[in-house]
Order: structure tokens, then sequence, then C-alpha cells
């Protein structure tokens, strides 16, 4: 019922954010394809091609690999490797050796609504492997799991908080979500942790759920938080803004908004 | 009553030079550790003017922790703001006045000036305020001030 991603071959290579080069000329020079194995090192080899190409034809580029998987939540995970292009940006590269995380703290990573912008919650990530996140309506403690550094150079960072209670009071707890009796209608979301990713599936009859999978509906966000939710983090560095559309729970257009601030705040 | 929440420069040099980090330094000696109850707890409250929500953590080694909702924002942030929600961290010392208590607190640099504290919103600036022993469970009002804002107070269990 609930799918497990595999990353292991690459099923789709795309190329967004060109206009100064066209899409077969960029093609050309990309030597992932749909099919062959998906690795670190074939991405960076990529990444490099592509700047060369840009190079020879007078230009800059900036470009960000993303592993994302549409589908997911319907089940059948497509694992698609994107290769989004800022031309005229310089290049930017993060030692891979380095600590991917080292630009978080210290800092504050707030999530976003991508299509809205309003900011959703705050992460302060520590050293210790502790954090704390903060909303709207409940600030949470918890510590986090990092996992091994993805293809595309971010690394899932599994976070659990230490417990699933909400202690804010009714009368000025922010409504989340549709009302009880709605979600029960539209059927029941279910998250799973496998080797260091969350994947969540909406809309799923209980009926249709093993005895193990039943035992992963989370009731409220408290619960799901206390099992642990998986998100992939790459390096940064603060005053940077993007969109990440490979989160367990993405939120407006299927994605959400990135900031990453400078101090705590 | 709470009773003042100005700006307290030369009490808090004071206490820095007084009082070491941590609560209990300058708790009466009848009273070992007035703060008890707010470990592992939070004090929130409601800017009952400006509708405001904030929410208060202390910890037993000295460290603070401040978190604030202020209501939808009409722009969307960029990296400098505005934020719905913001947050801050810092030391914190207790001063006995009194019968009475104040926190200081000491943000922790980078002290970034965040919208609650230009709103004058309850601990969000390097400041002392008013603070009471409570049982977890209270709820109570409070005003600073006759010309200030009223405060709903929530002092709830856990975190």
């Amino acid at each position: 019922m609930i799918p497990q991603v595999d990353d292991s071959v690459v099923q789709a290579v795309r190329i967004e954010g060109n206009q100064a080069l066209g899409d077969t000329a960029l093609r050309a020079v990309v030597r992932l394809k749909a099919g062959t194995p998906l690795t670190r090192a074939a991405v960076l080899s990529d990444m490099s091609a592509l700047e060369a190409r840009y190079r020879q034809a007078g230009k800059s580029v900036q470009v960000w690999p993303e592993l994302t998987h549409p589908g997911e939540g319907q089940g059948q995970p497509i694992t698609t490797l994107t290769y989004r292009l800022f031309e005229g940006a310089r290049a930017r590269h993060y030692d891979d050796a380095a600590d991917p995380l080292a630009n978080y703290y210290d800092n504050t990573l707030v999530c976003a609504a991508a299509q809205t912008g309003n900011d959703l919650c705050h992460l302060w990530l520590n050293r210790d492997s502790s954090f704390i996140n903060f909303d709207a309506g409940e600030a949470k403690s918890g510590h986090y799991q990092v996992g091994p550094r993805r293809a595309d150079g971010k690394v899932p960072v599994c976070q659990y908080w230490d417990t699933p209670d909400m202690v804010t009071p009714a009368e000025i707890a922010p409504h989340m979500g549709p009302p009880p009796a709605a979600a029960g209608k539209a059927g029941a979301m279910v998250c799973k942790n496998h080797n260091f990713r969350t994947t969540c599936v909406r809309g799923v009859d209980p009926a249709a759920l093993s005895a193990e999978e039943k035992a992963l509906i989370a009731g409220s966000m408290g619960e799901r938080f206390y099992g642990g939710m998986c998100y992939p983090i790459g390096p940064h560095d603060p005053g940077d803004i993007w969109f990440e559309q490979d989160d367990p729970l993405p939120g407006q257009l299927g994605k959400d908004k990135v900031l990453l601030l400078q101090g705590r705040q | 009553m709470l009773r003042c929440c100005g700006l307290m420069v030369l009490a808090m040099l004071a206490d820095a030079l007084a009082v070491t980090v941590g609560a209990q330094s300058a708790a009466p000696s009848t009273d070992p550790d007035p703060l008890a109850n707010y470990y592992r707890n939070t004090l929130i409250w409601q800017n009952q003017t400006t509708h405001a929500i904030g929410r208060l953590w202390l910890n037993p080694d000295g460290r603070y922790f401040a978190f604030f909702n202020m209501g939808p924002q009409a722009k969307m942030p960029d990296t400098h703001g505005p934020f719905q929600v913001q947050g801050r961290e810092g030391s914190y010392t207790l001063r006995a006045a009194g019968a009475q208590y104040r926190l200081c607190l000491w943000p922790q640099a980078p002290r970034i000036t965040l919208g609650a504290q230009v709103q004058g919103e309850l601990y969000a600036g390097a400041d002392c305020y008013p603070l009471a022993p409570h049982p977890v469970g209270d709820l109570w009002s409070e005003s600073t001030d006759p010309a200030g804002p009223v405060y709903k107070f929530w002092f709830v269990r856990g975190r």
C-alpha cells in the first residue's frame, strides 16, 4: 500500500530554466539518462558538463540538481533528477566532504507556503543533533538523525519531537486542516519511514491497510512528528530562498518555500 | 499585578555583575526556586490589544526561549521579513525586588531586531519583566500599566 522509494536508478532526467541554450544542446552533454544508475558522482559530472557548455557559449550558469519523486503520494513514485539552471548566476559548489548542515547551525530555516509566501515554521538545528521547531501554534524541541547524502547533494534530516502533546489552549490554537469528520470521509493519511525517507499517502481506506500500516495512521501533527518526519535539506547560504518539492507533505502547488535566515529569529 | 515592563538597562547591568547565570542565585532564601514550575512547562500569553501570542520556556541552566505568533502579515516575507512566526533565545537572570521578581532576558548574539520587539511584545527584547511563581494550569489576566495592554496568560503543562 505504501510505496518504497528506490533511488538506485533514475527514471526521468529533466533540465529546466534554460533559455540561452536549447534543450538539445544541453541534453547532449548530460550523461544521466532514464534507466542509468543514479549516483552522486554522475550528478556532479553532469553539473560540470553543463557549466562547461555555458562557458563555451560565453555565459555563466548556476546548476541546482533536485531529486524528486512525483507520484509518491499516490503510490507510484518516479525517481526524477532535475537540473535547475539559473543562467547568468555564478556557479556555486559545496564541498561534499563538509557538513551539509553547517550553515544551518546558529541560523534559522523557515518553511513557507509556496504560493502565498506566508511563513509557517522556523527550525533551529543544533550541532548536538537537537532542534527546536516553532510555528503559529506550537513550539517543540526534539532530536534529529541525518541519513546518507543523496545524489542531489542533500541529506535526509529525520526530525523527532520529544513529545506528541499539543499544549496550546484551544481558544488560541490555529485551525489546521479539515475538521476530523471531513478528514475521516476523505480517508486516512499514513506516513511511513523507511531508509531515512518519509512517504505519506493521503486518502487511504483504513480497511485496506495491514495491521502494521494501521499503526502508522497518525491523528495529529504532534503524533506524526513524534514518530519522525524526514525532510531533504541541502547545503545553502544564509539569505538563500528556494523551493523544495521532495518534502513528505508538501503544501501549496505541491512544494514548500524555504528561506535560510542569518541568526536565530 | 504586573507592574512594569520598561527598559531597565542599569538594573540589567547590575544583574550582570551581581548574579550568575541561573535562576536560583537571586531568589529569596524562603523560596529555593520560584521558577521550578516553569522548567519543562510553557507560559503562553496573548496581548489582548495586538492579539500577538507568545510562548516562553525557561530552562534550569539559565537559558530561555521565547516564541511569537504575530498573526498574518500583510506582505510576503523575504529574508528580512516580515515574519508571522519569530523566536528568540538567550540567557536570563532572576532578580528579587522585595516580594516580587523580575526576569531579565539577555538575547543571544547576533541580536536580530524582531518585529515582536519593535511592537513591544512581552519577552521580545533585552529587558526585565515582572514574573511571579504560578502553579501549572493557572490562567490569569494582567495589565502592564494604565496605558498598556492587557495580557492573558496560560501556564500549561509540558512543552
